[in-house]
């Protein structure tokens, strides 16, 4: 069997499956952090859904080939901008004269999307926080692999020569 | 929006806020990420002295997160009137933890903006720098044992990662994992306790479980004292459970070496207190046998803190065995306040437990930031290598041995205050604890007096020749600190009378803490 050229990537089954899966995921994920407040799940576990996609690519693809696409200096940022967000959105209580974290807004009726004030509200901003930072973590440690297999095989090609 | 009704939270979500905002403003450059650290740790000082004469003025305050109004801490179910949100309940002894916190996590910040100069990722660090301190304080204000928990693994996530910062020495990375390891355990047993009190009696506020152990206390809270016990003895770093201290605070960053020695491990001695004297009360434990427990742990550990400091030739190692020798002497005033409570000798012994709580705060945050700019200015940290720095840098100097001579307790400066305050209150329960301590603190004394000997008085070796007193952002908040020292200690009743007395009533009246919240 001919080896592929990229030796990172898994078998060209994988990869096609991966790319067909990676949306659906990524819409999974979405549904079960908009969701939070009325279905089982929530912010959290939303967020590590959507983050299962990009640990899935790069399963199927290695680290060369999803660090084009997903680049970790940015999600960074979104971690940072999940956790503004709901510092933010506790605050709103505060703003609307009553406590941190009250809820204020808009109530509805129960069991509706939209309803239940901030808390779906909250549980997006947790998504996006939580979303970022398990790709960031899984990302790193692929980085972290990669340089010490690129160093293991520095290190062979030396001991050959 | 009154800023004074909401006070209490505002210190817990300032540097909230600034952790999670710095690495936006680290984009216009590391100038920016350096002041607006600075303003967020500053404000977070302010709100801490508003909160703390807020508290002197008004008694217990209490901020229920999420309720129409701060003040109502409990929900009224069917005539069934009990809390259920999480609060914060902030008493003299929460605010004047807080204030010791913020204090020297300011001057921490001021020092650190030239002390990392040379480093990469200092965004990284100013934010996870800003979340030490966001769960140090949450810690000293929470009125909810799970509440304590999570703000307890944040400070001790963030310290992990902040220990291992410099990541390209092996040490730094060692003592990280090491750290990480270990206080992962400890925060395990204290989350095992929360759930035994949660399964026994169905709530987590603290007032609430308080009333209830009162009530009714049943045999299972005692393994949950066990395991809380174990768990925040080793994050107080107190003898037995000591040894990720010392390899952990001379590893980080010289302003994070301040913070963790000067106050992270306060944190655990607060707990402690609270947890003794608050959420279990002192009517329904064996005082005695609790108290003999702790004062032998607080003897054991100040004797090894102070004796294996002696043969240390590492600047920042030979701090931290110190710190492990001045936890010994908090230990030992609780211990004695745990025995000899609402006494004469349980009073001093909480006065002096208190007292030289915060004066360590300042004396080894200060000592570290000395050790810093000694590292940073000469590149070592070995005593050996060193001499002669009090004719190269004399204000440093200088206030190292102000410092080293206080935690030593020489007078007139503060350690010699609230050393003496720890003597009277022990030989009033047996002199032998007295006599010990004593010997404990002329080790400290053999120990400083080495270094001060060795690295400041002296020759200067020929390699240390362009070396001064560091840039003012760096010698200001030593100076200040300094002074701090020599005012408590030469006007010891400046802040007895005003913040420590407070925090002792505060933790010997457990029914005005209960009936803050409970109808």
């Amino acid at each position: 069997m001919k080896m592929s050229e990229k030796p990172y990537e898994l078998s060209v089954i994988v990869r096609t499956v991966a790319r067909l899966l990676f949306g659906l995921i990524l819409i999974f994920g979405f549904y079960v952090i908009v969701h939070g407040h009325i279905t089982p799940g929530g912010g959290f576990q939303g967020g590590v859904v959507t983050a299962l996609a990009v640990i899935m690519l790069l399963a199927a693809y290695g680290y060369e080939g999803v660090v084009t696409e997903v680049r970790e200096k940015i999600l960074e940022r979104f971690e940072s901008l999940g956790a503004i967000m709901f510092w933010t959105l506790g605050l709103v209580g505060v703003i609307a004269t009553a406590t941190y974290f009250a809820d204020v807004l808009y109530k509805g009726t129960p069991g509706e999307l939209i309803s239940a004030g901030t808390i779906p509200l909250m549980n997006i901003a947790v998504g996006m926080k939580v979303a970022s930072g398990v790709a960031v973590l899984v990302i790193i440690m692929s980085i972290g692999m990669y340089y010490s297999r690129k160093y293991q095989k520095a290190e062979k090609e030396g001991a050959e020569e | 929006m009154n800023i004074m009704e909401h006070i209490a939270i505002l210190v817990v979500i300032t540097p909230l806020f600034g952790a999670f905002s710095t690495p936006f403003v680290s984009l216009a450059g590391k100038k920016a990420a350096d002041i607006w650290v600075g303003i967020f740790s500053g404000l977070t000082f302010v709100f801490s002295i508003l909160l703390g004469l807020k508290v002197l003025r008004s008694g217990i305050v209490i901020y229920t997160l999420g309720a129409p109004e701060p003040a109502i801490a409990t929900v009224d179910y069917n005539g069934l009137i009990f809390p259920v949100r999480i609060l914060l309940e902030v008493d003299a002894l929460s605010a004047l933890l807080a204030l010791v916190i913020s204090l020297i996590g300011f001057f921490a910040a001021i020092y650190s903006w030239r002390y990392m100069e040379h480093d990469t990722g200092v965004e990284k660090f100013y934010t996870l720098f800003l979340l030490l301190l966001t769960g140090m304080l949450g810690i000293v204000l929470t009125g909810d044992i799970f509440n304590m928990y999570v703000f307890l693994e944040i400070m001790s996530i963030s310290a992990y990662a902040l220990v291992a910062f410099r990541k390209e020495t092996f040490e730094a990375v060692e003592a990280g994992i090491k750290y990480l390891v270990v206080g992962s355990a400890a925060s395990t047993l204290i989350l095992l306790a929360v759930a035994i009190l949660y399964g026994v009696y169905g709530s987590l506020t603290i007032a609430q479980i308080a009333h209830l152990i009162e009530v009714s206390p049943s045999p299972l809270i005692w393994g949950a004292l066990a395991l809380y016990l174990t768990g925040f003895i080793l994050k107080a770093g107190i003898v037995p459970l000591h040894m990720w201290l010392i390899d952990a605070h001379p590893a980080a960053p010289s302003s994070i070496s301040a913070l963790l020695s000067g106050v992270v491990i306060k944190t655990g001695a607060y707990a402690i207190i609270r947890i003794f004297f608050t959420l279990y009360g002192v009517e329904v434990m064996n005082r005695a046998l609790i108290g003999w427990i702790i004062v032998v742990i607080a003897v054991i550990t100040m004797f090894v803190g102070g004796s294996l400091g002696l043969i240390q030739q590492d600047l920042k190692r030979l701090l931290a065995y110190s710190s492990v020798a001045q936890m010994g002497y908090i230990a030992l005033g609780i211990g004695v306040a745990l025995i000899a409570f609402n006494t004469t000798a349980g009073d001093a012994g909480l006065v002096g437990a208190l007292f030289h709580l915060l004066n360590h705060a300042i004396m080894k945050g200060m000592l570290f930031l000395i050790a810093g700019v000694i590292l940073h200015q000469l590149g070592t940290r070995n005593i050996n290598e060193m001499g002669g720095l009090i004719k190269k840098m004399p204000i440093t100097s200088a206030c190292f041995i102000i410092g080293g001579l206080a935690i030593a307790g020489v007078p007139p400066f503060n350690g010699f205050v609230s050393k003496l305050i720890l003597y009277e209150a022990s030989a009033m329960i047996s002199p032998a604890l007295a006599v010990i301590a004593i010997i404990s603190s002329a080790l400290t004394l053999g120990m400083y007096l080495r270094v001060i000997q060795t690295a400041f008085l002296g020759r200067a070796p020929e390699t240390l020749k362009d070396i001064r007193d560091p840039p003012a952002s760096m010698l200001i908040p030593i100076v200040i600190l300094a002074i701090l020292i020599v005012i408590f200690g030469i006007l010891p009743s400046l802040p007895v009378d005003s913040i420590i007395t407070p925090a002792v009533e505060a933790v010997k009246n457990q029914a005005s803490y209960l009936s803050a919240v409970l109808p």
